[in-house]
């Protein structure tokens, strides 16, 4: 609660320090007392992460294996501020793994995400010209994945970096670069 | 190259268009975009892709984020399934502590303190040597062959019981 006189913050941002006690609490002692708020900051993310990409009817299964980990490893993340990085480096192994167990190609992550933010739009705003999946088909397969975590995912230039394993200036310029794709394709579109 | 990206360098853009640049990058480009339309045009329409990105993911992760009692119901398998497991191995200093607890009684303060400084003599002089977790039975059947040659067969199957619990 906040002490008189103290400045008022968005319920936003108060959530937002929420989820950093309650990790902060976690990896300073992790223990099943100190789990639970963590789950529960991280339980929608990380099912939202399968979810979108076509694993609706594992989702549960999978989030559960993911967390399972953060259980049993998250103390071992060294660098705090990439914790999120590091999840979602455990999610998406999870993920390809499951592609695998699946038989089925790494491209249907991309093409899922098409299937349910579709399914999503039809129910959506009418005036919204273009679904994420649709805006994200007109750029490369690495700027589909990174601009899915930035924007569904909501994860920082770090911490996608972290999680593909690759340097953050190349996630900005993807993610720079893709926009202008975006820009042309839409400006196009208008025109 | 495109006129923009010729006027302002990419990271300044990136900056800006994330909502990201400090004062003096602000205050740069403002008056860069105040006499060129092109610059102009160009952040405008980016930004417009920008808001599109973020209003169009906003409805994928309406439409895919589960509830709170559905978190809460996957918290309780959760936390079923951790309960069943076996608890976390303790830290090799823990079970060296243990082990000497046992030996201390049977062996003697100066029989333990041999069986100890022999047993570090053996890995290098430091615990940390014994980690991963997965040398400790190595270093016990060690600790425990040192404590039959001291004290006898009984003690040592004492301390492997106690070094394995």
């Amino acid at each position: 609660m906040s002490a008189p006189g103290e400045c008022t913050v968005s319920t936003e941002r108060r959530m937002d320090r929420e989820d950093t006690r309650a990790l902060e609490e976690f990896l300073d002692c992790p223990s099943l007392d100190t789990f639970p708020p963590l789950f529960l900051v991280l339980h929608p993310r990380v099912h939202r992460f399968f979810a979108v990409r076509g694993c609706q009817a594992d989702s549960d299964e999978l989030a559960q294996d993911v967390l399972l980990s953060v259980y049993h490893h998250g103390a071992e993340v060294r660098d705090r501020r990439l914790f999120y990085g590091w999840i979602f480096q455990v999610a998406r192994n999870r993920f390809l793994q499951y592609l695998r167990e699946k038989k089925r190609p790494e491209g249907f992550e991309f093409t899922a995400i098409g299937e349910a933010a579709l399914a999503a739009a039809q129910g959506a705003d009418p005036l919204q010209d273009y679904s994420f999946a649709r805006l994200i088909a007109n750029v490369d397969p690495l700027a589909r994945q990174i601009l899915t975590l930035r924007f569904v995912d909501e994860l920082d230039y770090d911490e996608i970096a972290f999680a593909l394993g690759i340097p953050a200036g190349t996630v900005k310029w993807k993610v720079f670069d893709a926009k202008q794709r975006l820009r042309a394709f839409l400006t196009k579109g208008k025109r | 190259m495109s006129n923009w990206l010729r006027h302002i360098g990419i990271l300044e853009w990136i900056a800006i268009i994330d909502g990201a640049a400090d004062e003096a990058v602000k205050s740069a480009v403002k008056d860069h975009l105040a006499c060129c339309t092109e610059c102009e045009e160009f952040l405008d329409e980016i930004k417009a892709v920008r808001s599109k990105l973020l209003d169009s993911a906003f409805q994928v992760r309406v439409a895919n984020t589960p509830g709170v009692e559905h978190s809460q119901r996957a918290l309780e398998m959760a936390l079923t399934e951790l309960r069943k497991e076996k608890p976390a191995p303790a830290s090799v200093e823990d079970r060296l502590a243990a082990v000497m607890a046992v030996i201390t009684p049977i062996c003697g303060a100066g029989g333990a303190s041999r069986v100890a400084a022999s047993a570090r003599r053996r890995i290098g002089g430091s615990l940390h040597k014994v980690v991963p977790a997965e040398r400790w039975p190595e270093f016990l059947q060690y600790v425990s062959s040192t404590t039959a040659l001291l004290c006898g067969d009984t003690a040592a199957q004492m301390v492997w019981v106690a070094g394995m619990e």
